[in-house]
């Protein structure tokens, strides 16, 4: 008995030694893997070597007790929801993912996360901002699992905003009203919706370019650079932007320092504006008509459509499939919070398609009578996981369960070459909503998006139905 | 519209006279529906008097429409869908208006070189089974037992190379494939070259599957989404090919890939072909048919089913071997 008490303890201490080397190796490396490390502050410095210290004397506390959880040498307290699972690979693995990176802009390369450096943790500076939670201690333990696992990513935008509407002095003169406007639209969640969000997001550019007049001694395709650069990053700071905005802004961009120098000023912001309103029209209002037309060869007579969220090409696709005098019904499945698909119940009602409402909770009860699952993409990723509203996920993968082919529209503009293989690396944090807000559970966990990764038949784009496993060629020819 | 009925009666009557005498000629005993037609269109843009690429392309369509007409209601194609008919007719106006993109804009010149280029076309499709022999016959080792189904011109060529070109020794099961009993005549077909050959049911697949270590089957279309079109019951061959760990090979022409995405079987498109007749084969003397014209009875004789691409193992064509993911990227490349 005394003997096994021994050895916990010596594990223990053997334990605490490498989490002091690792802290050592930690300061030694600073930069760890992804990014350069934010130089600290004083205050913040003894903050991390207070809880250092606050961790090995806990380290020690539980040794001597011969706690049944003596790995884990940072949060004591983090082993309850992780459970019984005592390999530190694992429970490193698991610090990491809670670790929390400065920024939502840049989150960890999914490879890192997975590398099990448990360095990491206390490598990360003390979190900016206070309205994130400090996970563990204080936290019920029911909760830490949801929240540790999203705690890398910013909390999402309260309006009014106050901090960003009040740009840096130096550069306030290059923010343009509309962007405030559009700002404040974003962080209220009056703009959803990826194809919404980048057009009124085109439209707000539109309005600056018209504005614009470049400084006598700048060229102006750099300037204009500059001052749209200045505007997208006031714009993300509202709302995180879609992969739709940043494909955008990469187009507007591209075309900006196409400018030639000794073209006049007046001549180079109509072809800018010209080429942003074929932006819009071509690549994205077209695309999806276009979308509409080839998704709809696939609805028959008699067919079942269950549909989840309110895509305009999938509203499109309807409406047309209508046009061509098909007869079919549609099931819209709806889920909270944010009830998307109301108002493609009230779409389809307008048009006078026979439409059944029901809640996430019946998804199963409905399944077996539809013959077709369809739903729009805020992306594309290049290894061909989709990304899409949260819940759609889930009605894919009942979908398998019964068989049912599911098709997801998307416009090739929001295709992107970044991989993602889970919703939790990237993602958006929504705010918590009224009704819990005077709830004594004080914690909320709402994410924007899903990750399908399998169980897609097909993806509808303007060129027609492809794979998902072609969306690296589609890319590719693109180019 | 106008000029569709302008050239409709005649033209097309000329057209399918022409696809009949492909199709019936001795010396083309050989060839496949879809290059005949391709040979078809060809001689449609020798005899055209349009002035106009859109002129050019409209008769072609025409005499598309006219064929794919004869298909359904003639029954050209047997017992077998007209796919491979429209994907070959198709692919062909692919190839004509590709070249004149690229070509200059002198019509005179274009159609000269597009003549030019589309037999190069008809004859790789031709060669097209050669080169599948080659790239498949890799596949097959000494001693090992192949599971095929019913008869296909591609796959008794890539048997036939392994066996007599390159000495292999291996044997043959060949599913029976009713109604057309192809997996008879590729029996024959197969003892002739020194194949040792068992011929078995249709229902004995899963039996049968237990001795195979590979799999080979043609195709009629091969689809976007990387699976294929093929006679009935090679759907169920793939699942318990899968089941039982098989390899699952597809040999099959690049002039069948087709511009489908079919989501299920029940997204095929529909070849109506005459209703089977059921008799027990097992009583002595007369056949004695089963009288199925009840009232409460259905026959569905499907000819078709779709295997989806994660049944497939790879793809043997003359673009070489490809993974059912890369067939969507060739179409891509072809079309987009």
């Amino acid at each position: 008995m005394s003997t096994e008490e021994e050895k916990e303890a010596e594990k223990a201490r053997k334990k605490a030694e490498k989490a002091k080397r690792a802290a050592e190796f930690a300061a030694k490396n600073p930069n760890g893997f992804t990014k350069p490390k934010e130089k600290l502050s004083k205050a913040e410095r003894r903050a991390k070597q207070e809880a250092q210290r606050a961790a090995k004397a806990n380290e020690a506390d539980k040794s001597k007790s011969s706690s049944k959880n003596p790995k884990n040498p940072k949060n004591p307290s983090s082993n309850v929801d992780i459970g019984s699972n005592n390999d530190p690979q694992a429970s490193a693995s698991r610090q990491v993912l809670s670790s929390s990176p400065q920024t939502l802009a840049l989150p960890p390369p999914i490879l890192n996360n997975s590398n099990g450096n448990s360095n990491r943790k206390q490598n990360t500076p003390p979190r900016k901002s206070s309205t994130s939670s400090n996970v563990p201690f204080s936290q019920p333990p029911s909760t830490l699992n949801a929240q540790s696992l999203f705690s890398h990513l910013s909390p999402p935008m309260k309006p009014p905003l106050t901090k960003t509407l009040s740009p840096p002095p130096q550069t306030s003169k290059s923010i343009h009203p509309s962007t405030v406007t559009l700002c404040n639209a974003y962080s209220r969640f009056s703009i959803t919706g990826s194809n919404s969000r980048c057009i009124a997001m085109l439209e707000c550019f539109k309005k600056i370019i018209g504005d614009y007049e470049p400084p006598k001694d700048k060229v102006m395709s750099m300037d204009l650079t500059r001052v749209l650069k200045e505007n997208f990053k006031v714009i993300t700071e509202s709302r995180v932007h879609s992969i739709s905005m940043g494909n955008a802004f990469t187009f507007l961009k591209n075309f900006v320092t196409k400018i030639k120098h000794n073209e006049e000023t007046s001549v180079s912001k109509d072809n800018l504006l010209l080429a942003i309103d074929q932006f819009i029209e071509k690549t994205v209002q077209f695309a999806s008509d276009v979308i509409a037309k080839e998704g709809s060869t696939k609805v028959k007579n008699g067919d079942v459509i269950l549909t989840y969220g309110c895509s305009t090409s999938v509203k499109k696709l309807f409406a047309k499939a209508l046009d061509q005098g098909k007869d079919f019904r549609v099931i819209v499945v709806d889920g909270r919070p944010e009830l998307e698909g109301k108002k493609m119940l009230g779409y389809l009602q307008e048009l006078g398609i026979h439409v059944t409402y029901v809640g996430y909770n019946s998804l199963s009860y409905v399944m077996k009578e539809v013959s077709l699952v369809l739903y729009g993409a805020a992306a594309l990723l290049s290894n061909g996981s989709v990304v899409c509203r949260v819940g759609a996920n889930g009605v894919t993968l009942v979908a398998g369960a019964y068989r049912k082919p599911v098709l997801v529209c998307c416009e090739t503009y929001k295709f992107s070459k970044k991989v993602q293989i889970d919703a939790i690396t990237h993602n958006e944090l929504t705010p918590k909503p009224d009704e819990f807000k005077s709830s004594p559970c004080s914690d909320w966990v709402g994410v924007k998006y899903d990750v399908v990764g399998e169980g897609v038949a097909g993806i509808v784009t303007e060129f027609g139905i492809v794979p998902t496993t072609s969306v690296a060629v589609i890319l590719r020819e693109m180019e | 519209m106008s000029s569709l009925t302008e050239l409709s009666s005649p033209f097309i009557e000329i057209v399918l006279k022409d696809l009949l005498s492909f199709m019936s000629s001795p010396s083309h005993s050989d060839v496949a529906l879809p290059v005949a037609a391709m040979k078809v269109m060809l001689n449609v843009i020798k005899r055209s008097k349009a002035i106009t690429m859109t002129g050019l392309l409209q008769e072609l369509e025409t005499a598309k429409e006219g064929m794919l007409g004869l298909a359904a209601s003639k029954d050209i194609c047997g017992f077998r869908s007209h796919i491979p008919l429209q994907s070959g007719c198709e692919l062909f106006m692919r190839y004509v208006t590709r070249s004149f993109y690229e070509m200059s804009s002198d019509f005179e010149l274009c159609i000269k070189e597009v003549l030019l280029r589309g037999e190069t076309f008809a004859g790789m499709s031709l060669t097209a089974r050669q080169s599948i022999a080659e790239h498949g016959c890799e596949f097959i080792r000494e001693g090992q037992v192949i599971l095929t189904h019913g008869y296909s011109r591609v796959v008794a060529s890539l048997l036939k190379m392994a066996a007599e070109k390159q000495k292999k020794n291996f044997s043959v099961i060949v599913l029976e494939g009713r109604p057309e009993g192809g997996g008879a005549r590729a029996a024959a077909v197969y003892s002739e070259a020194n194949i040792p050959v068992t011929v078995v049911l249709d229902s004995a697949m899963g039996y049968a599957m237990e001795k195979a270590d590979l799999v080979i089957v043609g195709a009629e279309g091969v689809v976007e989404n990387g699976g294929v079109v093929n006679k009935i019951g090679t759907y169920a061959l793939g699942i318990t090919a899968k089941a039982l760990n098989t390899p699952f090979y597809v040999a099959a022409e690049s002039y069948k890939f087709a511009r489908l995405y079919p989501l299920n079987q029940a997204d095929l498109p529909r070849v109506e072909t005459g209703e089977l007749r059921f008799a027990d084969t097992t009583l002595p003397g007369k056949l004695e048919e089963i009288d199925v014209k009840k009232d409460l009875i259905t026959v569905d004789n499907c000819v078709i089913d779709y295997t989806p691409a994660n049944y497939i193992t790879l793809l043997f064509t003359d673009l070489g071997v490809l993974t059912p993911s890369a067939i969507s990227d060739e179409l891509i490349r072809l079309y987009a």
